[in-house]
């Protein structure tokens, strides 16, 4: 059955955001006259698409009811992310990532983690020496090209069930000054591990690790064969045991660093 | 003893290394070498008998002593791991 074409006057009705996610735009429609949308530009800071557009969105996101803003924009990231990622079903390998760039080259390593292990703490530290492509997702497209989504950071605030979104100009993250390449990735592991440990891992045991920590894989054709050219066009894929954040950093350090000569080379 | 392999999304193998990744909705596995051209000779639509399986196996890779008995384990192991289904004969 076809879909049922959109009222004008329910567009009419509301206040359009436009805002940019893995190269999708997602358009974000408040009822007019809600209080919710200053903050959700002060937010999303870094992913706002501004001025006056013909062109269609990509995806369209209603914000769902909720019993204060607060929850109505915790709510709101996750539909944000879920209509972007939908939008690149099949299109890109997408994983669940926080992405730092190195901010002269461009050159982009994916920390890869599920959630509550680490992606947003890691982002909100290292985006103070690299480049801030996100805390949740990071896209990269057939070129090895990454996708930013630079998203309010999601960060858990002690006794409540809802995230704080933090936009990264707040907290003071770096801009990338140019587009990014994925230059290495490394599966992020905070079981205590002091000081920390970097291991190289195997082409197939890196494939199916990320295989793992990838959204909608299965829709692309030949998907594993899309995840090794992602991983091949890199230095390679770590995988770093940590307990605390400067560890991490030195360790990442590294891994950028080798990222950069492989891609210079 | 008959086996089949369990129907994947996808596999790939990496030539490197001898190994094959599996992808299963939801999950990956990484095959060792010996477990891959295993792999490689079952089918996902028809049981064979795993006598067959290390006649086939011993042309093509080195067996220990007791292939019977390497084979038979190896096969547990998968099957433990969701990727081949063992059935009795018959």
């Amino acid at each position: 059955m076809p879909a049922a074409p959109i009222p004008s006057n329910a567009i009419n009705d509301t206040e359009a955001v436009r805002v940019t996610a893995l190269g999708v735009v997602v358009e974000v429609r408040f009822p007019v006259g809600s209080t919710a949308v200053e903050a959700f530009r002060e937010q999303w800071s870094r992913a706002l698409v501004e001025g006056p557009s013909e062109a269609a969105p990509g995806a369209v996101v209603e914000p769902a009811d909720a019993p204060s803003d607060e929850a109505l924009l915790h709510t709101l990231t996750t539909q944000v992310t879920i209509a972007a990622i939908e939008a690149q079903a099949g299109r890109l390998v997408m994983l669940h990532a926080a992405g730092l760039a190195d901010p002269v080259s461009g050159v982009a390593v994916a920390l890869v983690a599920p959630s509550g292990t680490g992606k947003t703490t890691s982002a909100a530290h290292l985006g103070q020496r690299w480049a801030y492509l996100s805390d949740e997702t990071v896209g990269v497209d057939p070129s090895g090209a990454v996708l930013p989504y630079p998203k309010p950071l999601s960060i858990v605030q002690p006794g409540k069930w809802t995230k704080a979104q933090v936009s990264p100009d707040s907290l003071g993250l770096l801009s990338p000054s140019r587009s990014s390449r994925l230059g290495a990735l490394v599966l992020l592991v905070r079981d205590g591990t002091t000081p920390a440990t970097s291991e190289r891992l195997r082409r197939s045991v890196a494939i199916a690790r990320l295989a793992e920590h990838s959204s909608f894989l299965a829709r692309l054709p030949e998907p594993l064969a899309a995840l090794d050219r992602a991983v091949a066009g890199t230095a390679g894929c770590w995988e770093v045991r940590y307990s605390s954040l400067d560890d991490l950093e030195a360790a990442v350090a590294v891994v950028m660093a080798e990222a950069v000569v492989e891609a210079a080379s | 003893m008959r086996v089949r392999a369990v129907p994947t999304v996808d596999v790939l193998d990496v030539e490197e290394d001898g190994e094959r990744v599996l992808l299963f909705e939801g999950r990956a596995l990484v095959l060792s070498p010996v477990a891959s051209v295993v792999h490689s000779l079952l089918s996902t639509s028809e049981d064979r008998a795993v006598a067959d399986l290390v006649a086939e196996l011993a042309e093509l890779v080195p067996m220990p002593p007791d292939p019977e008995a390497a084979v038979g384990a190896l096969l547990a192991d998968l099957a433990d791991q969701g990727v081949v289904r063992v059935t009795a004969n018959g």
